[in-house]
């Protein structure tokens, strides 16, 4: 179970900031809002004491009402705290990851600490210890995934692992170390280590055994492992899911050659770790300063160039923060279909009870109420409704984060992180206030709205339940001016996004309101039917047929996770108004089906007959059922398609090889030390070494110059079969220059020097958090490339582009790479294993034969299947939590339900009468409530079908397009099944109206 | 010749349970009425015309007595077997009309012959001729509210009608409706009642109606008046 944590304020500072932030805001609204009512109950007393007897009087109505409206508030809630979760999660993995470093000093090389020499420390320690804020400097030696070592004891070897030294007796600013069975350690001690958890794990080691560390194939030591410890802000310290081991600086000193090598100094603030960072400014001037007198101690030369401070935890944990509200917002954008359908319902039950109420509010306009007094009598009402179901919605949105919450940590397999996910669940008052607020405002808004509409009635007609008249040529009239104006709005929209970089939301947005803007317009010269199907008839295509949007727009332009909002409400609408315009032809086509068994005639005639003529009714429940469904199936889908994908995806992203390898020193010969390992020999049957150099790349962008790091490679000709890339290798590309084929780029790629080939993650823009962002390389670009041992630079044409993401490599001409590059050795590796050997066992043994050169190999097969569970999981998640929008869809029903018991009883009476059994009653109720169900079901999987099956068309290669029959069988067997739930009890309380006394009931 | 017994009450009571405590609304009638007869139940209000009426028809239950509608004791069917004779063999024409708002004129009309099981095409075109025979030609697709009340009134007695039922019985038929349409209904009435030799049932307030009708009952405190 997730534990429940309280955060621990608002989250604010003081009155003025308060009031200006979004929380102060929506507070104001809502004060303002009930400091208004209150006037208007002092001065009308009248209509306040009719809305809140309205609201009191019947319990049953009272609480199903409040139940119908707090859904909306409910995902508002929801979504808020699952980001205070997710944020108050990721700030958890920064606190342990940075450890107590609040701020850092140091200089980087390709990427790497640069060295710096320990007196270097003794100096900056010496000028921050008198700092009021400085707890302490610590002396570290950092090195993320250089190291590699083999448990003597069990014979594992492991590569890749962190290497952390430190001196026990200045690093106690950092904190303990606590080992598994829960001592305390102040560190390790020479000739011993410290593992966490994963390392300890890789090597299969404990405490006691021997360990052999090595640091490039000739500096190694050998050391005991004194303890496993926690994964904590002390041994989880720039944890990278690698191994971390502690090491003491001299031992250090010695693995890497350099004694008394540091190249990190962490500088730890008074407070602890969160209270700290409220210091991180002021320490940073501090270090600042004493480093410039540092500095300027030492002599030219002998400390590394960039040298400088850092913000460590505060940036991280703001960045994770950061994070956390993407997140956020990515649920509170897949909730608002289950917002708007909540609002949806909140629009219908205004609208049912008003129709309830008709006659009722006909004799209270005809003894003189005006409308104004009518309106305030329902908004005292909805007032009520709104306070409490606004504060009813926010609890339970609580109760379902948490039950997601515990959910995720119970049912996804998430390793290491369950615990901390347990342990992070999060509830910020500021959530709940803004969720309350806003909950309660959004019922309140939606609620005048519809009760000022339909309180415009005429009291003859509402005494006397008259149906309104049918629009007259004015009204028409109306409705194209209004269109109009829609339509102008929709093509401002367009003209003003499509030019610039807005998102194309917005402009598809335009385009749709402007098509709806039409059809108004036209229902001046065209019937209703033509005018609507017609708009909606485009909007189907225009939102479902691709390549129609990819015309009009291009497939670049800058878009959000909103477009999929937009895209989804549009096309239920459109799918709404096609039904409504052309309810005739439908209840046409089911009479002429029905008509074969008489026997059903009459059960139907009544059932379908309800939703024909009660248009609005049916618009609202296919609306609610449809968006809820739409997202639910679109995730589902997504996710299914994901999955299906994954094999086609390996292949793809493999190139027919198995593993990658990359060494941190060249291997000379590797394909000749594997040909006479007599088992690695026989379980691998496909070896490929790239001749490989980091190098650095400048283009010319239309931008201007831009210049960033790569890996270069070039794969060797002339070499046997099984080293033979170009043979070997079955990778896809993505694009080519001029349409070449991919047997003549990767022959141009052996013959011409001039020419290149990227892995597909260069085809878009990067950011990096070392170094300059990079924009993304279109084929046909030229690249100037220099490597390390470059003789000159090499200028290259961009020839093709892969498909494959996960190399990360400029591959070049081998000739040109041994020549103008000037680099003719091997750190890039790709391995294929034979058919039937393990891949864990080659693995293994690759590691056992280079672990001294570090060699690191990736099993592309189990990359790509951990991250696409990872992702599978998330959707899952999405899909339980989308699936909450289904209460509405039942409460909508269910209220429908209740309400027609009581308005067609004497109507079921009248049907009793005439012969109906009440079976056939209750057939009668279920079937028109199934009928709305399953055509709401079945627009929504349509649609969120289609929108998968356009996002697999869109970005192909990742997503293929898949139908999830078994979630698609559970989420209509679960809303279908809850349909009937919430319909039967009313329904079969209709068909045991006894005859006589239904007959002469009258609301 | 003796007339053919239609509805047989014997010592028939009705009493419904209130917050004051239990109400007799039928004591102990004793009712015979024969084929062919357009029999009129008057009385005051709250004399039990309207319990009269459902209890008879078989829409309300009994507390005690028998009633036999055509010879069979209605009240010992089961609610299907009660619910299909009613569909067959009874009509009912009620004060409020209460059609189907969602239905047009005409299927309203048809609805009873659905039940019954007639084919859905026969439906429509009996419905239709029902609708031309009480002057809606043109009707048949407006939906009741669409329609004046005599209108609707005369849709009622259509679909009260169609199904050539043995009994019609109309419960303040007139009610809601002004002299006119109250007179035209009523011959309507007399007329069926001639030309098909159907029982009709008519509770009313209304001596204009009453004198349309073969025979008064009248009612007051849950029994009838005896004739003087």
């Amino acid at each position: 179970m997730p534990r429940v944590r309280i955060g621990s304020a608002l989250g604010l500072r003081g009155a003025g900031s308060f009031l200006s932030s979004p929380t102060g805001l929506l507070v104001l609204l809502l004060v303002a809002v009930l400091l208004f009512s209150l006037f208007l109950a002092w001065r009308d007393p009248l209509t306040f004491r009719i809305g809140i007897r309205n609201f009191v009087r019947g319990r049953r109505r009272t609480v199903v009402l409040l139940l119908g409206l707090l859904v909306g508030t409910a995902i508002i809630s929801s979504s808020l705290v699952i980001g205070d979760t997710v944020a108050s999660l990721s700030t958890h993995f920064a606190y342990i990851a940075d450890g107590n470093v609040h701020e850092a000093v140091y200089a980087t090389v390709n990427g790497s600490y640069a060295p710096l020499p320990y007196s270097f420390f003794q100096d900056m320690n010496t000028s921050l210890a008198k700092e009021r804020y400085v707890q302490g400097v610590s002396p570290l030696f950092l090195s993320t995934g250089t190291l590699s070592g083999m448990d003597r004891t069990s014979g594992v070897p492991q590569t890749g692992m962190n290497l952390l030294g430190m001196d026990g007796n200045s690093s106690s600013a950092l904190g303990e170390f606590t080992a598994t069975n829960g001592t305390h350690l102040s560190g390790p001690r020479p000739g011993e280590v410290l593992l966490d958890p994963t390392a300890a794990t890789d090597l299969d080691a404990v405490a006691g055994d021997h360990l052999q560390l090595s640091f490039g194939p000739f500096n190694r030591i050998d050391v005991t492992v004194l303890a496993v410890v926690q994964a904590d802000a002390r041994g989880g310290f720039q944890d990278n899911g690698e191994g971390n081991v502690f090491a003491t600086l001299s031992d250090v000193g010695t693995l890497v050659g350099i004694p008394g090598v540091i190249n990190y100094l962490a500088v730890t603030n008074t407070g602890g770790a969160q209270g700290g960072m409220a210091y991180t400014s002021t320490v940073l001037s501090e270090i600042n300063s004493s480093l410039a007198t540092t500095v300027a101690q030492f002599p030219s030369g002998s400390l590394p160039a960039g040298l400088a401070a850092h913000n460590i935890l505060q940036s991280d944990v703001s960045s994770a923060s950061s994070s956390a509200s993407q997140l956020t917002t990515l649920f509170l954008v897949i909730g608002l279909f289950s917002i708007v359908s909540g609002s949806i319902l909140v629009v219908g039950i205004f609208v049912l009870l008003s129709e309830e109420r008709k006659g009722q509010m006909g004799v209270a306009r005809a003894v003189g109420m005006t409308r104004r007094q009518l309106v305030k009598s329902y908004y005292f009402e909805g007032l009520a409704y709104s306070l409490g179901s606004a504060f009813l919605g926010t609890l339970l949105g609580v109760a379902v984060a948490y039950l997601l919450v515990d959910v995720m940590v119970n049912l996804v397999s998430l390793g290491s992180s369950t615990e901390a996910i347990s342990q992070s669940f999060t509830v910020v008052p500021s959530s709940l206030l803004i969720a309350y607020c806003a909950g309660f405002l959004l019922t309140l808004l939606t609620m005048v709205i519809t009760v000022s509409y339909v309180s415009r009635l005429n009291i003859v007609r509402a005494i006397r339940n008259l149906p309104e008249p049918p629009l007259n040529r004015r009204s028409y009239l109306r409705l194209a001016l209004f269109g109009a104006i829609v339509l102008a709005i929709g093509l401002l929209l367009v003209r003003e996004g499509l030019p610039t970089s807005m998102d194309i939301s917005y402009v598809e947005l335009g385009v749709s309101i402007a098509l709806l803007g039409a059809a108004m317009v036209a229902t001046a010269f065209v019937p209703r039917r033509f005018a609507f199907s017609g708009a909606a008839i485009g909007l189907v295509l225009f939102w479902g047929y691709l390549p129609i949007r990819t015309a009009l727009f291009g497939s670049n332009h800058p878009g959000s996770i909103f477009v999929l909002f937009v895209e989804g409400i549009f096309l239920i609408l459109a799918a709404i108004l096609l039904y409504l315009f052309n309810a005739d032809l439908v209840m046409r086509g089911i009479s002429g089906l029905l008509n074969r068994n008489p026997k059903r005639v009459p059960v139907a005639r009544v059932a379908f007959a309800y939703p024909y003529q009660k248009p609005f009714r049916t618009a609202m429940t296919l609306a609610i059922f449809a968006m809820v469904l739409f997202t639910i199936v679109a995730i589902a889908s997504i996710g299914s398609g994901v999955n299906a994908n994954l094999q086609e995806m390996v292949t793809s992203q493999s190139g027919g090889f198995t593993l990658a390898g990359y060494s941190e020193t060249p291997i000379a010969n590797l394909s000749g030390e594997v040909k006479n390992n007599s088992t690695l020999s026989s379980e691998l049957s496909g070896v490929v070494s790239f001749y490989s150099a980091k190098g650095a790349v400048e283009r010319n962008t239309s931008k201007g110059p831009e210049s960033f790091g790569s890996q270069i490679a070039a794969a060797p000709v002339g070499v046997p079969a099984w080293e033979n890339f170009y043979a070997l290798n079955h990778y896809n590309f993505s694009s080519t220059w001029n349409h070449m084929s991919a047997s003549a780029v990767w022959q141009s790629l052996e013959t011409n020097s001039s020419v290149a080939v990227l892995s597909g993650d260069y085809s878009v823009s990067s950011d990096f958090s070392f170094g300059p962002s990079r924009n993304a390389v279109p084929i046909g670009s030229f690249l100037n490339i220099t490597t390390p041992n470059a003789n000159s630079r090499a200028s290259v044409r961009v020839i093709g582009i892969l498909s494959e993401t996960l190399l990360s490599v400029i591959l070049v001409n081998p000739s040109m790479m041994t020549g103008t590059l000037g680099t003719s050795s091997s750190a890039l590796f790709l391995f294929t294993v034979a058919p039937g050997a393990s891949v864990q066992s080659a693995t293994y043994g690759l590691k056992l034969a280079f672990f001294p050169y570090n060699l690191q190999l990736v099993n592309f097969a189990q990359v790509l299947d951990s991250g696409i569970q990872f992702l599978l999981s998330f959707l899952d998640l999405l899909e339980a939590f989308v699936a909450l929008g289904l209460l509405v869809g039942i409460a909508a029903i269910g209220i429908l339900a209740l309400r027609a018991v009581v308005e067609r009883r004497s109507e079921v009476g009248m049907i009793r009468a005439m012969g109906f059994r009440k079976s056939q009653v209750l057939a009668a109720f279920l079937t028109e409530y199934s009928f709305l169900a399953l055509l709401g079901i079945g627009i929504g999987i349509i649609f969120g079908l289609l929108l998968s099956y356009n996002l697999s068309q869109s970005v192909s290669g990742f997503i293929s397009f898949s139908v999830p029959w078994t979630n698609l069988a559970l989420v209509v067997g679960l809303s279908y099944g809850l349909t009937l739930i919430a319909t039967g009890a009313p329904s079969y309380q209709a068909s045991r109206f006894p005859p006589a006394e239904a007959l002469r009931y009258s609301e | 010749m003796t007339k053919e017994l239609i509805v047989e009450g014997k010592n028939v009571w009705k009493i419904y349970e209130s917050e004051a405590g239990p109400v007799e609304a039928l004591r102990g009638l004793e009712v015979r009425i024969h084929k062919g007869e357009m029999v009129a139940i008057m009385g005051p209000s709250g004399c039990g015309k309207t319990t009269f009426l459902n209890c008879f028809s078989g829409l309300d239950d009994l507390t005690k007595g028998t009633v036999k509608v055509e010879g069979v004791n209605i009240h010992a069917m089961n609610d299907n077997k009660k619910s299909a004779y009613r569909a067959r063999r009874m009509g009912f024409v009620f004060q409020s009309y209460n059609l189907l708002p969602v239905l047009s004129a005409v299927e309203n009309v048809e609805l009873p012959l659905l039940v019954s099981g007639v084919a859905p095409k026969i439906a429509r075109e009996k419905a239709m001729r029902w609708l031309e025979e009480l002057g809606l030609k043109g009707k048949e697709p407006y939906r009741p509210l669409a329609l004046s009340g005599g209108q609707q009134q005369r849709v009622t007695l259509a679909r009260a009608l169609v199904s050539d039922p043995a009994i019609v019985w109309a419960d303040e038929p007139t009610g809601n409706l002004d002299a006119e349409n109250s007179q035209q209904v009523m011959s309507l009435l007399r007329g069926l009642n001639q030309a098909h030799n159907q029982t009709f049932i008519v509770v009313t307030h209304d001596n204009e109606v009453a004198r349309s009708c073969d025979r008064v009952l009248r009612m007051r405190d849950g029994n009838l008046i005896p004739p003087t």
